[in-house]
């Protein structure tokens, strides 16, 4: 599904990562872990096309279509989704506007039918409600006035209304607490489907007890350093990071 | 240089006085002003033509005119004064509304029409007052009798045409404790000099909210001085949404007099290619207890100027002021450029005074965070501008204005 092969990038002249490979099939879920500088927030930069940061080298694609040649738009058409570690606030802009520009966005790229208005409603009545997702809420201005754990939860939202093939989490449990971890792992996992991918990364292994990943992966210093199953996450967990990494260096 | 003399008396011309000075009020003749046989009126034009025949028209020297400078635009202006042409919008209540000429008669228009310009002793920059009184012959009165509301917003549209020199004065007058929504569309396509003056008297208790939507193009100048004395309790609140425009100054004069009194003084300012928007205000505090906000956004594009002046005075009486005043400006080009001058003079000891000011350009986080979610950059560019101005937008009351000023804010974007 994604296949991610020597990525390299760098932001103002700086190296961050320093190839990457990475592959993930359609369904499953890939979790990033890594230290503070490891070059994960970068990761999921590049792959959602923020132009601040610099390919110099490697590829990826996405169901063999060449990603790093797409704008960021083009990449969410494609089927890309970053759920932002610090979502943007935007006054002034309604949520129901915001995700009604967003899904007919998207539907017009991909040549689908544009929702109408009754049609979009619907369509977020129904999601917010799975996430517990207050009508007030919706009446405000993008993550305006939210609440830590309600700005996750509606990045979760957009997730659920754009309905991507391969959707990035990046840090999405920094800074919840347990019951709102909870709400938002109900909600991702909600969306696992068999056609659609997921790479969650994160800071902090207890994430990972409520969405269960396929595969574990180790960031340190812009490259993958070591690759397992879910047990490799409760290892780094219990050694901490430092010594983790000074053992696979 | 010499000219022939019908030329002359037809547009503006600056022949040079001394090597540093042009003489800006040379064309300004006694045989150009419109006669009349009522010796008040007379006596107010001859003064006021007197005044600019001596200072001229208003240059950068003066400081409240130190960005925008008129001179050069209104070089080669037509100066034959034309009657302005008006027409009073559907739904307006009628009954409120006369021609200048017909209330003529009445002491308060006399009083209005013969005081000496605002702030002349202070500023000495009274000069475009004067140029509209030395013309007075066209205008318009609105006149709202004490205790009564005026359910349907009185609409009024004012269209410049190519070639013209309009001075039209416009007095509005609101009863005691009455209540009136007064909205402006001023249009206009060419190259003309519209020089307006605007009275308001808000009684006591008395409610206005005075919208103006300002959509011209050309060559054109446009100054507009309105001058309001706002009452005990009574609330005044301007709003301006300007989109274009070669040379436009807007100065908003608000004198609060009585205890308690409050004024709102809203723009937004959308600007490209070589426009200049100037909002200039000043708010005279002069009663105690009384509230003063100023709140204008701009977006720029292209070469675009914006100016914001806002001054605050409040006199040692005014005791309990409160008065807060924000200019924000959007800049998209690295040509456009925004001068802004907030101004505060205090002689009472217990007041509120704040201002605040910035300039910036489109956030590009907020601007990837909308691309990333599939929507394209000129859309998310465009409703980030959208949601810039938006919090100003918010101030109108009116629903069918404020759609009306939505679709001029799209108009303006997508061209």
């Amino acid at each position: 599904m994604i296949e991610i092969k020597n990525l390299h990038a760098e932001i103002e002249g700086k190296e961050i990562l320093k190839g990457i490979d990475l592959s993930i099939g359609a369904g499953e879920v890939h979790a990033i872990m890594g230290p503070n500088g490891s070059g994960k927030s970068t990761l999921s930069n590049v792959i959602a096309g923020h132009d601040a940061y610099e390919v110099t080298e490697g590829s990826i694609t996405l169901g063999g279509e060449d990603v790093l040649e797409l704008e960021p738009e083009e990449r969410a058409a494609l089927g890309i989704f970053l759920a932002f570690q610090y979502p943007i606030e935007i006054p002034g802009v309604q949520m129901t506007t915001f995700l009604k520009t967003a899904v007919n966005a998207i539907r017009k790229q991909r040549g689908v039918e544009e929702l109408d208005a009754l049609g979009l409603l619907k369509l977020m009545k129904r999601k917010t409600k799975e996430l517990g997702i207050s009508d007030d809420m919706m009446k405000r201005a993008v993550n305006v006035g939210f609440s830590g754990g309600e700005k996750k939860r509606n990045e979760v939202l957009q997730m659920a209304m754009l309905e991507p093939k391969f959707a990035v989490l990046d840090e999405t449990d920094s800074g919840l607490d347990i019951d709102a971890l909870k709400i938002v792992a109900d909600g991702v996992n909600a969306l696992r489907a068999k056609d659609r991918s997921f790479l969650v990364i994160t800071h902090y292994q207890r994430l990972l007890d409520y969405i269960k990943p396929d595969v574990v992966h180790i960031l340190a210093d812009g490259k993958i350093i070591k690759s397992g199953g879910p047990d490799l996450a409760i290892e780094l967990e219990e050694k901490g990071y430092t010594e983790f990494i000074g053992e696979a260096a | 240089m010499s000219q022939p003399e019908t030329q002359k008396t037809n547009i503006m011309q600056f022949p040079v006085k001394s090597k540093y000075k042009p003489d800006t009020a040379a064309h300004f003749e006694k045989e150009q002003l419109p006669s009349t046989d009522l010796l008040w009126l007379e006596a107010a034009r001859t003064e006021a033509l007197a005044r600019l025949k001596k200072f001229g028209l208003p240059t950068p020297r003066l400081e409240r005119f130190k960005n925008t400078n008129l001179i050069p635009a209104l070089r080669d202006m037509p100066s034959k004064l034309t009657k302005h042409d008006v027409t009073i919008g559907e739904g307006s209540d009628e009954a409120v509304l006369w021609d200048l000429s017909s209330k003529l008669d009445e002491e308060w228009v006399q009083e209005l029409l013969s005081v000496k310009p605002y702030g002349i002793e202070q500023y000495k920059d009274t000069m475009l007052w004067d140029v509209n009184t030395a013309y007075i012959e066209h205008g318009g009165v609105i006149d709202v009798p004490a205790n009564t509301k005026i359910e349907q917003p009185i609409v009024v549209h004012l269209t410049g045409h190519d070639g013209e020199f309009t001075a039209p004065r416009t007095l509005i007058r609101v009863g005691q404790g009455a209540e009136v929504t007064i909205i402006e569309h001023i249009t206009g396509e060419g190259k003309y000099w519209r020089n307006r003056t605007t009275q308001v008297l808000v009684g006591a208790n008395a409610k206005v909210k005075h919208y103006r939507t300002q959509l011209e193009s050309g060559d054109l100048v446009h100054t507009q001085n309105t001058y309001a004395s706002v009452e005990r309790d009574a609330r005044y609140e301007t709003f301006t949404l300007g989109a274009g425009g070669k040379m436009v100054r807007n100065h908003i004069f608000i004198d609060l007099i009585g205890t308690g009194a409050h004024c709102d003084t809203s723009a937004i300012n959308l600007a490209g290619q070589s426009d200049h928007i100037d909002n200039t205000y000043t708010v005279n505090h002069i009663a105690a207890h009384c509230t003063s906000n100023q709140f204008v956004r701009s977006v720029l594009r292209d070469q675009a100027r914006s100016v914001y002046q806002g001054k605050i005075h409040v006199y040692q009486e005014a005791q309990k002021t409160d008065a807060y005043q924000m200019s924000n400006a959007m800049l998209l080009s690295d040509a456009a450029e925004m001068n802004v001058k907030p101004e505060l003079e205090i002689y009472a000891d217990d007041v509120l005074c704040s201002h605040g000011t910035t300039s910036g350009e489109i956030d590009d986080e907020a601007l990837f965070y909308l691309r990333a979610r599939g929507i394209s950059e000129k859309e998310a560019r465009a409703l980030l501008i959208q949601s810039f101005i938006a919090e100003v937008l918010d101030v109108i009351k009116d629903d069918n204005f404020r759609d009306l000023c939505d679709q001029e804010v799209l108009k303006w974007l997508q061209a």
